[in-house]
């Protein structure tokens, strides 16, 4: 589940420039978690993505820092997703008790009602396209039009469209889920 | 232009118009300021964006603390372990080039760093001395880049995370366990190192760059309530003296230090100027706003055309243009929220008559202006409505009536829940900056009586 995505490739061009890297870590550590515990749903695997998103930035010292840090981490919380489900398939013999008990207590056993809001939010989430998801996880975790249409390929004046119908379906996906949770409780 | 489209409407609420280029955006906006089918979508729109915000706002984990920079820097082999602000030349991809680069640099530059960080680099590996040169350094450097990707499947292994929550984080025994290989020599920091890089974050730790200055009209009457903001949705509200002060955290200012700052409220063109703007700066921007070319007309036409449907009194031209008519309108549609979030809308209190329970808040659009209706009921189990926006900048503080009218029949309104004894009361006044609208089921004495609880 520890698969390092694949190397990023950046334009050659050699521009000196001034980082400060402890004030980036400051300001988009907790937006980089929030985004990623939407990707991966574990409070401490988002964590743990975070960091090691941050240890190859300072690594690498991209010259966009925030923009850098949301791709990689978008990256390894795919190949964390791929990881996850081969690891089910093929080794699910192999997995010692520890793990199992492990995967045994979701996080939803620790606040059951937080649990359900944000079981609810995963499952409207998983009915958008993987771009929208991302195009709305990303505006969510703080960064510009700009930002995103960078980080996704699409072309700027897309991102309003795609945040749009992004959101429509969230909002709709959510509020039929809950009214679904009202008629069964 | 046809009509706003919905990502457009998303983007201006996102304060991001400019992401479709500057011609669009202000084809867009010069279309809000006047569509009042436009304005009703755009609320609608704004519905959804936040109430998508607030789905995701409630989904995310509980804010674990951030585990202290430091372990993550001892962390990275090339990262500010050394250094947290320097000057640093970023490699590409072929070690060659790389090298050849930091050759016409000069070695010098890079043996003192070499030498700042010995301890660190003379872990570096067994096939590379560090102490030779600068270029055999740098290859590695680069080689190790290539190779990162690709990581064992033992360290794959090694890497899997046990449970509990305390593991890892700053433990630098665990970290580079974590770490392919290669790099893993380089982990360890120079503790000189360290201490410049806990200097550093004490002195910016909470460094923000504010932006102020005042809103007025050309002849330099303050706006109150006019919205100022970035691009990138950090934005404030004037003071009734038209100042501002917009303070943005350091993470939302860009790279360049090039900022767009623009203050606008409805009625007047909205205004744009660049700044330039550093963490630890102040700016002072102040705006003049000119009025919009807004069709007046057009609003006077579609109160009239609510109006006359219903009201007796044919309403005379001009106080129509001056006191905007009670906000009933076959298109208005109102969304219910919180008491919070319709003040935040509003960019300032509710006014309330004092003593009378509310039975609900809604915001939505009225006239075409966005506008907050409340109701609340009398004591006789009648129906108050209060509309309340914003008064256009010219209005006085001062409490006013601008105009009183009953209608003998409640039948034009839209909202069956008004009682239909007696006739409909309706009275404009302005107050504290707002135009506020009042309709009820009452005699024109009671109800200003009532309003005059106002508050």
């Amino acid at each position: 589940m520890w698969l390092v995505p694949a190397a990023e490739s950046w334009p050659c061009t050699p521009i000196p420039v001034s980082i400060d890297w402890s004030e980036v870590y400051r300001t988009t550590y907790q937006e980089l978690v929030r985004f990623l515990h939407r990707k991966v749903w574990d409070a401490d695997r988002a964590q743990d993505l975070a960091q090691e998103a941050f240890v190859r930035a300072l690594d690498q010292e991209p010259m966009n820092p925030r923009a850098w840090l949301f791709r990689v981490a978008t990256n390894l919380a795919r190949d964390e997703a791929r990881m996850v489900v081969r690891r089910k398939k093929h080794l699910t013999l192999l997995r010692t008790e520890a793990e199992v008990a492990e995967a045994a207590v979701p996080e939803a056993s620790r606040d059951l009602e937080q649990g359900e809001r944000m079981e609810a939010v995963r499952r409207a989430l998983d009915t958008l396209t993987e771009r929208d998801r991302d195009v709305l996880l990303l505006w969510d975790a703080g960064l510009n039009y700009a930002e995103i249409a960078a980080q996704t390929g699409l072309a700027a004046g897309a991102i309003g469209t795609t945040l749009a119908r992004a959101r429509h379906r969230l909002v709709e996906a959510h509020t039929a889920l809950e009214g679904k949770h009202a008629a069964r409780g | 232009m046809l009509h706003v489209d919905e990502g457009q409407l998303h983007a201006y609420l996102d304060g991001e118009l400019a992401s479709f280029g500057a011609a669009e955006a202000r084809d867009v906006e010069a279309h809000l300021a006047t569509c009042p089918v436009c304005r009703i979508r755009l609320e609608e729109a704004r519905w959804i964006r936040d109430r998508a915000n607030a789905i995701l706002r409630h989904s995310g984990p509980a804010e674990l603390p951030a585990p202290p920079f430091e372990s993550i820097a001892s962390r990275s082999p090339g990262g500010p372990a050394r250094d947290a602000r320097r000057w640093r030349l970023r490699s590409g991809a072929t070690a060659a080039w790389a090298a050849s680069i930091i050759l016409a640099l000069g070695l010098g530059w890079f043996s003192r760093e070499m030498t700042r960080s010995g301890e660190q680099m003379a872990a570096v590996s067994e096939s590379a001395h560090p102490a030779t040169s600068g270029e055999t350094a740098v290859t590695q450097d680069a080689h190790l880049r290539q190779v990162a990707p690709l990581p064992a499947q033992s360290e794959v292994q090694a890497r899997r995370a046990p449970a509990d929550a305390t593991r890892m984080r700053s433990a630098v025994g665990k970290a580079t366990a974590a770490l392919p290989r290669s790099r893993i020599a380089a982990a360890a920091p120079a503790p000189a190192a360290k201490d410049a890089v806990a200097g550093e974050m004490g002195v910016q730790a909470d460094t923000v760059a504010i932006a102020s200055g005042r809103v007025t009209t050309e002849a330099g009457v303050p706006i109150a309530n006019a919205q100022v903001h970035l691009g990138s949705g950090t934005g404030t509200i004037t003071a009734p003296d038209g100042t501002y002060s917009l303070t943005i955290p350091a993470s939302r200012l860009p790279e360049s230090a090039e900022l767009t700052i623009t203050a606008q409220v409805i009625g007047m063109n909205p205004e744009a100027h660049r700044l330039t703007l550093k963490p630890g700066e102040t700016a002072v921007q102040d705006f003049q706003l000119e009025p919009a070319a807004l069709a007046l007309d057009a609003l006077v036409v579609t109160s009239q055309g609510t109006r006359s449907a219903g009201g007796k009194e044919p309403r005379k031209a001009a106080s129509a243009a001056a006191a905007p008519g009670p906000p009933v309108s076959a298109e208005s549609r109102w969304v219910p929220v919180d008491r919070a979030e319709a003040e935040r809308r509003l960019g300032g209190p509710i006014l309330t008559v004092a003593d009378l329970p509310i039975m609900d808040i809604a915001v939505g659009t009225a006239d075409g202006e966005p506008t907050v209706r409340t109701r609340q009921r009398t004591g006789d189990g009648k129906t108050l409505e209060l509309f309340q926006r914003v008064a256009s900048p010219t209005a006085g503080d001062k409490r006013q009536v601008r105009s009183v009218e009953t209608a003998e029949s409640a039948e034009p309104t839209q909202d069956r829940t008004i009682g239909n004894n007696g006739g409909i009361t309706t009275i404009v006044l302005e107050s504290s900056g707002y135009t506020i609208t009042a309709r009820a089921p009452l005699p024109p004495d009671s109800l200003r009586v009532l309003l005059s609880e106002l508050r």
